[in-house]
């Protein structure tokens, strides 16, 4: 049996003609001879009436002071993608008479953890699925959901879904799970794409083979093609992974190397990223020899508080970090005026934090420490804030091999008169943090620079 | 998992089940790095010149920083003396620091891990290490130190992290 995992995403299921369209593809699979499995999400994008984010805001409006526990809202959750796999099951079976089964996750042997709300697959049972494609049915499964194995109430399993990209991970984990020939990921674009075509318009081009490695890259740092929890699922598991459009005759783009397999001189100059919302602070701390200490604290409360960190780095004098601009409130709150004592060398000082160090507040809270600490020496630590960043990356396979990636980098940047305010490197990309203003010029310059419009990045090269 | 050929895994990430673990599941190091810290103003078509000479000299770079005076680096050992001449030939003050080693410690998700950092603080406060770099990835914390320090580091890691 030639099993095909085919995954249609919020829009492709969202009207009764892009069903049909959606249905069109899996009736073809099955008519050039494949078993086709389906995964579908729910219906529409944010704001839609069946859309996660709206079925959670039911819950929340019957009194926001209330909190909907995670299980109950796991449960509301997973309706959306129920909807739809009985939409979509009606539409195949509409559109060639062929027989279909519609299966929750739970119907589909997918088992997770108890973790609500962002569960992990610990198994999946292939024997629902593979039942149902022997007796010749087309089963529809839902994405974005599974059901715990332990048995609590009722008999049965807990409801739960999968978090982030939680339906392309159900795409990826029934492929992985039944051994299929392929996972085909349908989405709004032709397939992983050099650029955000929003943002370089035509420039941007369909990548006809990326390796798995390229497209996790491209997708942490803000590429919305394919997500990475699917893409390393099928990494691990070896099946290959396309990424189409429903709606077009192209072939789209094929994952199904490991840049691990490749030679390390080969390389890619595979695509630009984006990523707006973003905050960079930076702590300055006067004596040189107290800022680990300081340091050590201020990681452990923004661990505490949830909050990640990008862009680490120290210099002399101060510390630096980029964080995820919803969590600037959050973080001023821990850090605006947050006193640290250290004892270093028999020296002991009391650092105060701020982020207005001419503010009447700052003045105060100094004075008032003062008084009750008259002995200790209190020090002020500025926290400097830039509140609208953005990170812009070239995604290079094999990044580390290539000499001169950063002078290409700097000479678009600089004549594109943009400012860097600090760069990162990895295995398989480098990123610039820039102002959130600059960012759509620096992804042209770079996407322009790097002539990822000229179909450059379509080539594995060699050093 | 092979990162590179140059990379010894220390702790490697195991797949016990059908999904990756969350959370951090192995450490890596590479040896012979050399960290080179060149004295420069933040003018970034003064900072380009230096990129430049070392790009055309064929000489890769990586775990780049931007400081307030000056850009820091890693290479390999084996083009030091090469890098060293371009160096010179731009006339400014620079600090090399030999053997190096870049310790990483990886997860799958590091984006969707509160608190990695806190304990690799942690860990190299608690042994009193001098943390020459740091650079962060989706997949990874790297820290740089010295080779000295490496052991302690990787076992104060090792405890902090539960591998």
């Amino acid at each position: 049996m030639r099993i095909i995992v085919q995954k249609f995403g919020g829009t492709s299921v969202a009207t009764k003609e892009k069903l049909f369209i959606a249905a069109q593809k899996v009736v073809r699979a099955k008519r050039e001879g494949y078993a086709p499995v389906v995964v579908v999400s729910a219906p529409g994008r944010k704001g839609d009436p069946y859309a996660t984010d709206t079925l959670i805001s039911l819950a929340k409006d019957i009194d926001p002071q209330v909190p909907v526990e995670p299980r109950e809202l796991d449960l509301l959750m997973t309706c959306g993608e129920i909807i739809s796999i009985v939409l979509m099951a009606q539409a195949i079976k509409a559109l060639s008479g062929y027989k279909t089964i519609a299966l929750t996750g739970g119907q589909a042997g997918i088992y997770t953890d108890g973790n609500f709300g962002n569960a992990r697959i610990v198994r999946i049972d292939p024997t629902p699925i593979l039942e149902a494609l022997q007796k010749d049915y087309i089963p529809v499964v839902a994405g974005f959901q599974g059901v715990t194995e332990h048995f609590k109430l009722g008999g049965h399993g807990q409801i739960t879904t999968l978090g982030r990209g939680g339906s392309d991970t159900t795409a990826g984990a029934v492929a992985a799970a039944l051994k299929a020939e392929a996972c085909e990921i349908y989405t709004d674009v032709e397939g992983v794409m050099t650029a955000d075509p929003r943002i370089v318009g035509n420039k941007a081009r369909v990548l006809p083979s990326v390796t798995y490695e390229e497209v996790s890259e491209m997708a942490h740092l803000g590429a919305k093609v394919v997500h990475p929890r699917c893409v390393e699922i099928a990494m691990d598991h070896r099946i290959p992974v396309w990424v189409k459009k429903p709606d077009s005759e192209n072939p789209g783009t094929v994952i199904k190397e490991r840049a691990s397999d490749l030679p390390e001189k080969m390389f890619r100059f595979t695509g630009v990223t984006n990523l707006p919302y973003v905050a960079h602070l930076k702590v300055h701390v006067a004596h040189q020899d107290d800022l680990p200490e300081i340091e050590t604290e201020i990681y452990r409360l923004l661990g505490e508080a949830g909050v990640v960190t990008y862009f680490v780095g120290k210099s002399k004098n101060l510390f630096e970090f980029a964080i995820v601009r919803d969590n600037l409130e959050k973080v001023r709150s821990l850090l605006d005026g947050l006193t640290i004592p250290v004892s270093v060398n028999r020296h002991s000082r009391l650092y105060l934090l701020t982020m207005a160090p001419n503010s009447v507040a700052h003045r105060e809270r100094k004075r008032m420490l003062s008084q009750i600490q008259p002995r200790l020496e209190i020090v002020d630590a500025p926290v400097e804030v830039t509140t609208n960043c953005a990170i812009v990356s070239i995604v290079v396979l094999n990044t580390r091999e290539v000499p001169g990636i950063m002078a290409r980098i700097l000479e678009a940047l600089i004549d594109a008169n943009i400012s860097v305010l600090q760069v990162a490197d990895a295995q398989h990309s480098v990123s610039c943090l820039v102002l959130e203003e600059d960012m759509v010029r620096a992804v042209h310059a770079l996407h322009d620079k790097f002539e990822l419009h000229l179909g450059v990045g379509e080539k594995l090269q060699t050093l | 998992m092979r990162r590179s050929e140059r990379v010894t895994t220390i702790v490697e990430p195991r797949q016990e089940e059908f999904e990756r673990k969350r959370g951090v599941t192995g450490i890596a190091v590479e040896e012979g790095l050399i960290h080179v810290e060149v004295q420069v103003p933040p003018d970034l078509r003064e900072r380009l010149k230096i990129f430049k000479a070392l790009a055309e000299a064929g000489i890769s770079l990586f775990l780049i920083k931007f400081h307030p005076d000056s850009i820091h680096f890693l290479i390999r050992r084996e083009v030091l003396n090469k890098a060293q001449k371009v160096l010179q030939g731009l006339n400014r003050p620079t600090k090399v620091t030999r053997d190096c080693v870049l310790i990483s410690v990886l997860s799958s998700a590091m984006r969707d891990l509160p608190g990695v950092m806190a304990r690799i603080a942690e860990a190299l406060y608690e042994q009193g290490v001098e943390l020459l770099e740091t650079g962060d990835s989706h997949d990874s914390v790297m820290i740089l130190v010295k080779r000295s320090d490496a052991e302690k580091v990787v076992n104060s890691l090792r405890q902090k992290f539960g591998l």
